[in-house]
């Protein structure tokens, strides 16, 4: 028979199978038609096929995987619902069902089921699950093992088909703890956890690499770049510990007396794609005992590949700093090891001769300096040093006391001898498994016995999955204060840094609860929190001391908006505090402006509480009762028309009374000069600062009568301004325009300040022709237009 | 996995802190959960109904320190009042059967073992343990440390461990952070380790793992082993978040432990490995007392006493 008649014979199958699954629910019907293509699957060779005979099976199946089997897999993840499925027996769907995907073509049975785990829940749940076995049975060993076996005559991919293949199977298995994470979130199963998940992954590359260590030594040729290319990927990712915790230790251990393990460890570690070489390096430098089993890992290596001679000779020697010396007592004796690369370790250092020059030049200015710790490391060296030129007698010896560092400088003279494996050991205790366990796959290849034997030998531990503990955290023995002036007085003795801490902690919220007792200190405690540095590194300390200003500001608007904008213009204060003066009188002046959310009916209290109602911005814990209103709200249905939201309560704008406070101090002093402020020079951050924060106040002010004032103020000042020479001071300049436009009623631009806003209209104008800064240019042009829709607005509604 | 339990359900309703907690079977009533508080009541709790079943004063309004049913309705009060009493709940209403006094101070609770029919309770003498013979009173032996009555300061924590060979031993924490296992009937210490820098405050040992854990003021967890030669060894010592463990508990099937925190925190390890496992927050004060169930229908709950007068129980770890 033809080979033709062969494919058309398959093909029907699988098409007959395709239709009686998407017509029929009957679980009969189904396993019969699954169990006819299941004779396809390639790990299939006891089943006997009804429809092919012995010597015909194999093409058969040849055909089937690589034209039907990633199709009809997809159908059946597709077509998977509960209507039949849920009919058959667990038996059942592991022998007809799961097979697909856990003894198919491996690799694409991965992708269709990553794929799947987009789709709808029911299919999501299986597909998680098939997943799950997937990993658990160890499938993804085979996948790695199929991309590195050579067959010989084989050859019917071509390479780009197989470097698309590998760059998605690697991003695939790099990636799939991640993606599975992102898609179950909380409901993620114990097997995707990176820490779960990459020690199985390393277990299986680690079986590999055992596999094609027999085919080595039976002289067969395999490839080692896919597990090359997966090792940097998921060191990319940042699973480097994860995943070489597992790999390394085994691989000392290998390497210490195998001649064949050495040339895979090797090739398996400098195969590693360059962008991705650095990580691996460092993490095996890092955490390898001796110098020793670095040059059995790397091999010779570093004379051949330009990239890991980089990184040992330039990146970890000269550039990067590392808390233990073990790195670099195993790059210096890696490079020392062996004669071929002993060069390499004095070009790091140029030629001998300079290098004497040089260490006599960094030692003169080792020994010249006033800090003890650096003249006695010049010490130390100018020792070793005349030692190691100078074999006379009289040896140079000074006197330093010696304690930890230079017992540590002394003894790094000393090449460090080899500690042994031992010193591993602990790290090793999985390896006997493997073996065993490899010596269990070359008997059989029964994954599930395998799985079974990984249960047992678990440390009973193990299964004893820790509850997330984030909130085991200290517990603050210091009690926060209660009142405004405790919290004051611990703010000022400064000697404690868990009160000082707890103090700044509730100080936002002793403001707004305590209205009252505030009035008389309220200046005082500004000027307090104005003048705190954060001594002790307290967590979110700016944000802190900024919002307790900011509350204060609320609370006390006029007594605050006059302290601070006199304060801003005197001397002895530096540009920091000067910044945070603007920015919590903008902060306040905003809060003041948003309308007051009354705790009216909602919350049963009365209006008492207007004063210290603010809808406070900080995670407050919002009321209980709220909470329950909100789950009632969600699960009620109303079926009624019209607003189901009440009309909003008009309350008093706050700030309109105090905006002049706020305002026109700041805008007095400027032109005035101090030995420690001048604005109008090289304090222009802080003019701009001001300009900015001037907008803000300004547009705070909406909709009040004071506003008009200031808007013409305002814009005298612009105009002073408008040739300013700094960028930034200029783009103030333009915020604070368009603030203007927007704050002040639409029928003021075209009658009082019609003058005024003509002007600005020009400047605008020219700074979008001639100005050189590209960001002015794009404020002036919407600064321009908000100016032309207001005068539009307006004049449309007068005519 | 996820977030840290909740507890499973919790006995408000007692007027003090609760110091004592005990899960008994009772033979002819349902399960019941017996508790000692700090204003001298000791309740009992039905576990079915989960309400207060009774109360009863036993020590003149002092304060209970521990408090322990043995068999046939009979429990033993410890009191501040220096007193230790036995009760008779059988008959429906709680008499007195015996009292005796002791003579110490402190806040040591005393411990009973049923095999050996013995009461080890604190002595005059801060570091001194006195044994006495349950059913007469009488005493049989004093155990005073070589280095004097009073070297080891005062003892904090006791527990009946019976060896291989059958005789009885104790283990004792003293408040110089030591261990003593003492060999009882021949009144020596067969070995004391310092295993903590700060008084030992809780100690529990297995018996068929020959390992114990212990806690103390500070912030360390230790476990030890002893050994065939009768030695104590110290195996793992951890590092806690909040300083202060006032009691342990390991659970009957050897596979985890809790500590009860001076943070309110109760936590949970694994026994074999101590490694941390959970901690599971619910009370707003210190945690005194920890009891895992053995109970028929209730297996390895887990109940809590606290300062707060609440009686938390948590099912942890239960599906294994």
């Amino acid at each position: 028979m033809s080979e033709l008649e062969l494919k058309c014979e398959v093909r029907q199958i699988v098409r007959e199978a395709q239709n009686l699954l998407s017509t029929t629910s009957d679980p009969s019907t189904i396993i019969k038609t699954l169990d006819r293509v299941k004779c396809l699957l390639p790990g299939k060779t006891d089943s006997n096929s009804q429809d092919f005979n012995i010597d015909r099976i194999l093409k058969a199946k040849e055909e089937f995987c690589s034209q039907h089997y990633v199709r009809f897999c997809e159908f059946l993840l597709q077509t998977l619902s509960l209507d039949w499925f849920g009919k058959l027996s667990k038996q059942d769907r592991r022998q007809s069902f799961d097979v697909f995907f856990l003894e198919g073509v491996d690799h694409a049975s991965l992708m269709i089921l990553c794929s799947a785990v987009q789709n709808t829940t029911y299919q999501l749940n299986k597909s998680v699950l098939l997943l799950e076995d997937f990993i658990k049975l160890h499938r993804i060993k085979d996948l790695i093992w199929t991309q590195c076996r050579v067959v010989p005559g084989e050859q019917t991919v071509t390479k780009t088909t197989q470097s698309m293949l590998w760059d998605r199977l690697i991003t695939l298995l790099s990636t799939l703890s991640n993606r599975m994470a992102n898609k179950l979130q909380t409901h993620n199963s114990d097997v995707f956890y990176p820490q779960v998940y990459f020690k199985i992954l390393a277990k299986d590359t680690l079986l590999v690499l055992y596999n094609i260590y027999k085919e080595i030594k039976a002289s067969r040729d395999c490839v080692v770049s896919f597990v090359s290319k997966l090792l940097g990927k998921v060191c990319v990712h940042g699973y480097t510990d994860l995943y070489l915790s597992s790999l390394l230790p085994t691989f000392i251990q290998l390497t210490e007396n195998d001649f064949i393990w050495c040339r895979i460890c090797c090739t398996v570690i400098t195969g590693v794609p360059e962008r991705c070489l650095e990580p691996v390096i460092e993490y095996v430098l890092q955490h390898t005992p001796w110098f020793g089993m670095v040059s059995k890992l790397l091999g010779d290596s570093v004379l051949s590949n330009q990239k890991l001679s980089y990184i040992l000779t330039h990146k970890c020697l000269l550039l990067c700093h590392y808390e233990k010396e073990l790195i670099l007592r195993n790059i210096i004796g890696y490079l020392a090891d062996a004669p071929q690369r002993r060069p390499l370790l004095i070009k790091v250092s140029d030629s001998s001769t300079v290098l004497i020059r040089k260490l006599l030049g960094g030692m003169q200015c080792h020994l010249d300096s006033p800090i003890m710790k650096v003249r006695r490391l010049g010490m130390i060296v100018a020792e070793s040093l005349t030692q190691a030129v100078d074999h006379g007698d009289t040896r140079l010896k000074f006197e330093y006391q010696s304690d930890d560092e230079t017992e540590l400088l002394l003894s790094l003279l000393k090449p460090a001898v080899n500690p042994g494996v031992e010193q591993i050991e602990s790290l090793l205790t999985e390896l006997d498994f493997d073996e065993e366990a490899e010596e269990d796959v070359c008997g059989e290849e029964n994954s599930d016995r395998l799985y079974k034997a990984e249960d047992e030998t678990l440390d009973s531990d193990d299964d004893l999955q820790p509850y997330d503990m984030s909130h085991d955290v200290k517990v603050n023995s210091t009690k926060s204060p209660m009142y405004i002036r405790d919290c004051m007085q611990g703010l000022i003795n400064q000697d404690d840094p868990d009160r000082l801490e707890a103090c700044i902690k509730v100080a936002e919220k002793l403001v707004r609860d305590h209205p009252h007792t505030l009035q008389e200190v309220c200046v005082e405690f500004l000027k307090l929190l104005l003048h705190l540095q954060d001594n002790f590194a307290i967590d979110n300390f700016r944000y802190l001391r900024h919002s307790a200003m900011v509350a204060i500001g609320v609370q006390c608007p006029v007594q605050v908006a006059d302290y601070l904008t006199a304060e801003f213009y005197s001397r002895n204060y530096n540009l920091r505090q000067r910044m945070d003066m603007l920015e919590v009188l903008a902060a306040a002046a905003q809060e003041l402006s948003e309308p007051v959310q009354m705790m009216g009916s909602s919350k049963g209290k009365s209006s008492t509480a207007v004063s210290s109602g603010y809808v406070q911005q900080s995670d407050s814990p919002t009321h209980w009762k709220d909470i329950v209103q909100q789950r009632i709200e969600r699960k009620t249905r109303r079926f009624a028309k019209g607003t189901s939201k009440p009309e909003p309560i008009p309350v008093a704008n706050r700030f309109s009374p105090v905006a002049g406070h706020f305002f026109f101090p700041l805008l007095k002093n400027y032109d005035s000069r101090t030995s420690t402020l001048s604005l109008l020079d090289q304090d222009y951050l802080l003019l701009g600062r001001l300009l900015y924060t001037l907008g803000v106040v300004m547009y705070a002010a909406i909709n009040s009568t004071i506003c008009r004032h200031m808007a013409s103020s305002l814009l005298e000042f612009i105009w002073v301004l408008r040739y300013h020479t700094e960028p930034f001071v200029r783009q103030a300049l333009l915020f604070a325009l368009s603030m203007i436009i927007l704050s002040v009623p639409s029928h003021l631009l075209v009658s009082d300040l019609q003058t005024d806003v003509m002007e600005c209209r020009l400047w605008l104008q020219d700074i979008i022709e001639k100005d050189p800064d590209t960001e002015c240019k794009k404020l002036s042009l919407q600064t321009l237009m908000i100016l032309e829709n207001a005068m539009k607005k307006e004049l449309e509604g007068v005519s | 996995m996820g977030t840290s339990p909740d507890p499973l359900f919790v006995l408000r309703g007692s007027d003090g802190p609760i110091n004592t907690l005990q899960f008994c079977s009772g033979s002819s009533t349902e399960p019941f959960i017996l508790s000692g508080c700090g204003n001298g009541l000791v309740q009992l709790w039905n576990l079915q109904t989960r309400r207060l079943q009774s109360t009863v004063e036993v020590h003149d309004g002092n304060g209970i320190l521990w408090a322990n049913m043995i068999d046939n309705g009979k429990f033993i009060s410890q009191g501040r009042d220096c007193r230790i009493k036995c009760w008779d709940l059988s008959k429906g209403h709680c008499d007195v059967i015996s009292t005796f006094s002791y003579d110490a101070a402190g806040f040591c609770q005393c411990t009973f073992s049923k095999k050996a029919n013995m009461l080890a309770v604190p002595g005059k003498e801060p570091s001194v343990v006195d044994i006495y013979k349950f059913e007469t009173a009488e005493k049989i032996s004093s155990l005073v440390p070589i280095e004097g009555a009073r070297a080891l300061g005062m003892v904090m924590r006791m527990k009946f461990v019976s060896s291989s060979e059958d005789r009885p031993c104790l283990l004792a924490g003293y408040e110089d952070g030591s261990i003593a296992l003492w060999d009882i009937s021949m009144v020596k210490i067969l070995n004391r380790v310092k295993v903590h820098n700060e008084s030992v405050m809780g100690l529990d040992y297995s018996i068929s793992q020959r390992r114990g854990v212990s806690g103390s003021a500070d912030d360390k967890l230790s476990s030890w082993f002893v050994n065939e030669a009768m030695e104590i060894k110290c195996e793992t010592k951890l590092t806690l978040t909040n300083a202060g463990i006032s009691d342990v508990n390991i659970r009957d099937d050897d596979r985890i432990l809790a500590t009860a925190g001076w943070d309110s925190r109760i936590r949970i390890f694994s026994f074999k490995k101590l490694k941390p496992l959970a901690v599971l927050c619910y009370h707003r004060d210190t945690v005194h007392c920890l009891a895992f169930s053995t109970l028929q229908g209730y297996p390895g709950l887990l109940a809590a006493g606290s300062k707060d007068k609440h009686i938390s129980f948590w099912s942890i770890y239960n599906d294994l």
